[in-house]
């Protein structure tokens, strides 16, 4: 599904500490492909991810996923949008902790209609032996694991990763990327990926830069590279 | 399928095993004594409503001094009713109580056996069931009734004394010394007749009339007696005049003996003023809305202290629920998640609750009842109303409370949660402070981060002290009024007498007692009082100056200058009577007036008196010129059976505990798991266990304290105007009185209360791991 972002702006705060966050950024990100918002903190890459997610309202401009217009919809409409065509996977992986491993997954599986094979998804994930087991007793990685198999067992067209690889270290981390990467290729849905690791714009289809902002700049990667070559 | 995150409901509540275990046992127990009270009420109303056809209860009945004659059984036939005898003798026993014997009934105020038979012999009776529980009287046991052995046969309640009020005017019932007994014919027939009462009962042709037609009716029915009593002694003044006029009167009065002096009404009482019939029934059903609020007020004060640990647990899983949220799950489904174990526990709890009501806590409901009221036998009653009142109602008081705090919590907007920015203002939490040490300061944190617990926590307390205070004044209240009588006793004896009698004692001095009814309906003793009295003295009753009783005063709220209207009973003379001044007499509502003002108010010969007060026994008065002697006992019977009616109230007291110990231990639980994470922190800091229960849980204490301070005085003076407003619906006065030592055991109560959470709070410090504080926060 395409993703069409239209003259975005986004202020926070009133009189003098009202700070312009986002200040029209205006790009396409094609259906299934992954792009990574790069930037500083404080840059906007996060703001703007989380008003595509529709957990944010842009003060002005326009969002259009395939031909429906994000603006136009009210909180219930925004939240059966999120349940149809979203993933999301965040740094803190934000686990139900009386939730094992697979029932953890179901709480996304349960939003679809036509959800992923679980089974098939806990190997998938390199979760098959731990799917019985209580977020406590899982590493960081594993624990992430488990977010993106919640995220992307609905089959969502958009796949939105706000920092996946923030906590964790740089094998584990490795590992959670090469997850999305695999994901991105088996079941074909848009990855939007927000990082400040530089080295992470190989993998991508699509690289924005965002500073103070603005796009600083919006390229295309003719090849990406796998992540397993990548390094940093 | 199946909404996933309903698999972590058994566990949330395996987490919490012990505090839901509590507040479950809780529910379960408070509703079913409530739901268990409503079934008993509602199944002893249904049984009590039905004694009005199946027993035939009376309409009404009313007293001469003599027999009857067909003139004025026929006045009360063209009344649209029939009336029946109902003689009745009231004999003194052995052991001072009075036993009220009738004959057995077959027309009206059927007599129903609770257990054993009914008398067939001669020298057989059967007793008032409460009165023989009272007096550890069996069924074969033997009374003595005039120097007669009589055998109980079996224990009986009849529909016009289902509370044993021996004088509807008294202030309580007596079941302690006070008994109705029922005989053969040939029994009652064999007593003899000192004591008697001409007592007729009528009952209506029509027994659907509406209480107002029957009102109207008893008070044309009482005229017409009246007015027919009257008659019949105009008649006679008439004949006397004549005779007199005509020089015979010497004829005439060999003429005109005692019997056929014309029968006086003495007493006339519908069976809507009949405190007998309808106390019972009113307090069957009277208590029913306290015992509604109290279980709803229960209810609210848990489910307030839910709603703060669910709205706790959100905060802690801010991060998933905003995660979901942003997934896509709608806040219903979320609400409806959070709010699943308080309000499914409640339902269970109400329907087991129920269970208990049906199967066991009716009976002990209904048994506080018959410890008071001589009821007939009953059934359960299926009661869908209780059903309701206690199941469905207070699933919805969570229900409602759950989801005001969630729709407000959950409605934020899902970054926020992800944000972790749940709170709207944040300022509380960052006050600066200055004063005092690092620990005074900590603590001060931790109970403005916590103040909306610790509101809850004042109002939990505010209740349970409430419930406390009530359950603990009435032993030392009625003690005191005790006191208050013997101590303001006008003399040791009051002799009233039937026909005036002289006495050579010199202690004895002769009063008058009249009794007139207030604008209440209330009947209020007026005494004459001799000149000089040394029984009642320092009154100023000259130039016809009247003084009130304390009592009245301050029930009625009354003052010198204030002007009282009172009313004959059977007739509509009033008299306006002006407050001269309040005398300090407690035990009872009367009016002082001096005894020439008496005989000249109410019309009465210059030698008239009724009684005599002395302090000590007065044996030179024939024992047939007495009508009753008010010793110590008589006036503390109606404080002893208070005191025998209200012994239940003393469970309150255990409730009130478990609600104290519920209410510290939930909310100091959801405090401490708040806190786990800053715990384990000062833990690894060095920090003993002790050290951070007393940063913790002192603050609770405090706060614990602060509540006590505040509520326990409080509710002193509320408690006064409950008091007030309870008392006003019962005939008579019991000043009112709280024990000073009430208010320290309060506080005894509350700090053990408080130690015996704290001790579990410091067993859940201690297990808080140090590996807390290095988890990932989720």
């Amino acid at each position: 599904m395409e993703l069409k972002l239209e003259n975005i702006h986004k202020s926070f705060g009133i009189g003098e500490n009202r700070t312009e966050v986002l200040k029209g950024i205006s790009c396409t990100i094609e259906s299934g492909s992954i792009c990574v918002l790069l930037g500083p903190s404080g840059s906007g890459k996060s703001t703007l991810l989380n008003i595509i997610g529709g957990i944010e309202t842009a003060d002005e401009g326009n969002i259009y996923i395939g031909e429906e217009k994000l603006g136009n919809m009210r909180e219930k409409s925004l939240s059966q949008y999120r349940r149809k065509h979203l993933g999301y996977v965040f740094q803190a992986y934000n686990l139900v902790p009386d939730l094992t491993v697979k029932e953890n997954i179901e709480v996304g599986a349960y939003l679809s209609d036509d959800p992923m094979k679980l089974d098939e998804m806990l190997n998938m994930l390199g979760l098959w032996e731990h799917r019985d087991k209580m977020p406590n007793q899982l590493s960081g990685g594993q624990q992430q694991r488990t977010s993106i198999g919640r995220a992307i067992i609905k089959r969502p067209e958009i796949l939105l990763c706000d920092e996946p690889t923030g906590a964790l270290d740089y094998k584990t981390s490795k590992d959670i990327l090469k997850l999305i990467e695999e994901v991105n290729r088996t079941c074909g849905n848009t990855v939007i990926m927000v990082t400040h690791n530089d080295a992470l714009k190989s993998m991508a289809d699509r690289v924005i830069k965002l500073r103070d902002g603005s796009i600083r700049s919006n390229k295309t990667n003719e090849a990406r590279t796998p992540v397993e070559e990548l390094d940093w | 399928m199946k909404n996933p995150l309903y698999k972590r409901i058994p566990r949330e509540f395996r987490r919490n095993l012990g505090k839901n275990i509590a507040l479950f046992l809780f529910l379960t127990l408070t509703i079913g004594f409530c739901s268990g009270y409503f079934i008993a009420t509602g199944s002893l109303s249904y049984r009590l409503s039905q004694n009005y056809e199946k027993a035939v209860t009376e309409d009404g009945h009313f007293t001469f001094d003599k027999k009857i004659d067909s003139e004025l059984t026929k006045t009360v036939e063209k009344n649209n009713a029939k009336v029946y005898e109902l003689f009745y003798k009231d004999k003194t026993l052995e052991n001072g109580n009075v036993m009220r014997l009738y004959k057995l009934r077959d027309k009206v105020d059927l007599v129903e056996m609770y257990s054993g038979q009914e008398p067939a012999k001669e020298n057989e009776i059967s007793v008032d069931r409460l009165y023989a529980r009272n007096n550890d009287i069996s069924i074969g046991d033997k009374i003595n009734i005039d120097g007669r052995d009589f055998k109980v046969t079996g224990f009986s309640t009849a529909p016009d004394y289902t509370s044993l009020y021996k004088n509807n005017t008294d202030f309580m019932f007596d079941a302690l010394t006070f008994c109705v007994g029922f005989m053969t014919d040939e029994g009652f027939d064999s007593l003899d007749d000192t004591g008697i009462k001409y007592n007729y009962a009528w009952v209506y042709n029509d027994r659907g009339l509406d209480e107002d037609t029957k009102h109207d009716k008893a008070e044309k029915l009482m005229n017409a007696l009246s007015d027919r009593s009257q008659e019949i002694t105009e008649a006679i003044r008439q004949a006397y005049l004549s005779a007199m006029l005509s020089g015979n009167l010497k004829s005439f009065d060999l003429d005109i003996s005692e019997e056929d002096m014309p029968p006086t009404l003495t007493d006339f009482i519908p069976s809507d003023s009949n405190s007998a019939i309808n106390m019972a029934t009113e307090d069957v059903g009277g208590d029913k809305i306290i015992v509604m609020w109290l279980l709803y007020i229960t209810i609210a004060v848990i489910a307030l202290a839910t709603a703060i640990t669910t709205k706790s647990t959100v905060e802690q899983e801010a991060g998933v629920i905003g995660t979901l949220r942003a997934s896509g799950y709608r806040r219903g489904e979320l609400i409806g998640h959070y709010m699943i174990i308080p309000v499914f526990m409640t339902l269970v709890a109400a329907l087991l609750g129920n269970v208990l009501g049906y199967t066991f806590m009716n009976d002990v409901c209904a048994s506080m009842y018959y410890g008071s009221y001589s009821f007939p036998a009953y059934v359960p009653q299926i009661n869908a109303e209780a059903l309701l009142l206690t199941t469905f109602v207070p699933a919805a008081i969570v229900l409602l409370i759950e989801v005001i705090m969630l729709v407000r919590l959950i409605s934020l907007p899902p970054l926020q949660f992800l944000r972790r920015e749940l709170k709207k203002n944040k300022s509380s939490g960052s006050l600066p402070l200055k004063a005092g040490g690092f620990t005074l300061r900590f603590r001060t944190r931790i109970i403005l981060r916590n103040y909306q617990a610790y509101i809850v926590l004042f109002v939990g307390i505010l209740f349970a002290n409430l419930l406390l205070m009530f359950s603990l004044i009435w032993t030392p209240l009625l003690s005191n009024f005790k006191d208050v009588i013997l101590d303001n006793m006008i003399a040791e004896n009051q002799y009233i007498l039937k026909a005036q009698a002289k006495t050579k004692d010199s202690s004895a001095e002769k009063f008058a007692l009249y009794s007139l009814t207030n604008e209440n309906g209330e009947d209020i003793s007026i005494y004459g009082i001799s000149n000089g009295s040394k029984y009642v003295s320092g009154l100023d009753l000259s130039d016809g100056k009247i003084a009130f009783s304390s009592a009245y005063s301050e029930k009625y709220n009354i003052h010198p200058g204030d002007t009282v209207t009172f009313s004959e009973r059977f007739s509509s003379q009033k008299y306006e009577l002006k407050v001269g001044e309040i005398y300090d007499y407690p035990p009872s509502l009367c009016v002082f007036m001096s005894l020439d003002n008496f005989r000249t108010t109410f019309d009465e010969d210059d030698d008239y008196f009724t009684g005599y007060f002395s302090d000590k026994k007065l044996d030179d008065i024939d024992k047939n010129y007495i009508a009753a002697v008010i010793g110590r006992n008589d006036l503390t019977n109606s404080a002893d059976q208070l005191e025998n009616s209200v012994g239940f109230v003393k469970l309150f007291a255990i409730f009130a505990i478990a609600v104290y110990i519920l209410m510290i231990y939930i909310l100091s639980k959801m405090i401490t798991e708040r806190n786990s994470r800053s715990i384990s922190v000062l833990k690894i800091l060095g920090y003993k266990s002790n050290e951070i229960s007393g940063l913790y849980n002192f603050s609770t204490g405090a706060v614990v304290l602060i509540s006590m301070a505040v509520s326990i005085p409080l509710l002193g003076l509320l408690m006064k105007y409950l008091y007030f407003a309870v008392m006003q619906n019962y005939n008579g006065w019991v000043s009112f009185f709280i024990a000073p030592e009430i208010y320290p055991e309060m506080a005894a109560i509350g700090c053990l209360c408080f130690l015996a959470a704290y001790l579990l709070e410091m067993r859940r410090i201690r297990r808080i791991a140090m590996n807390e504080a290095i988890k990932d926060i989720e």
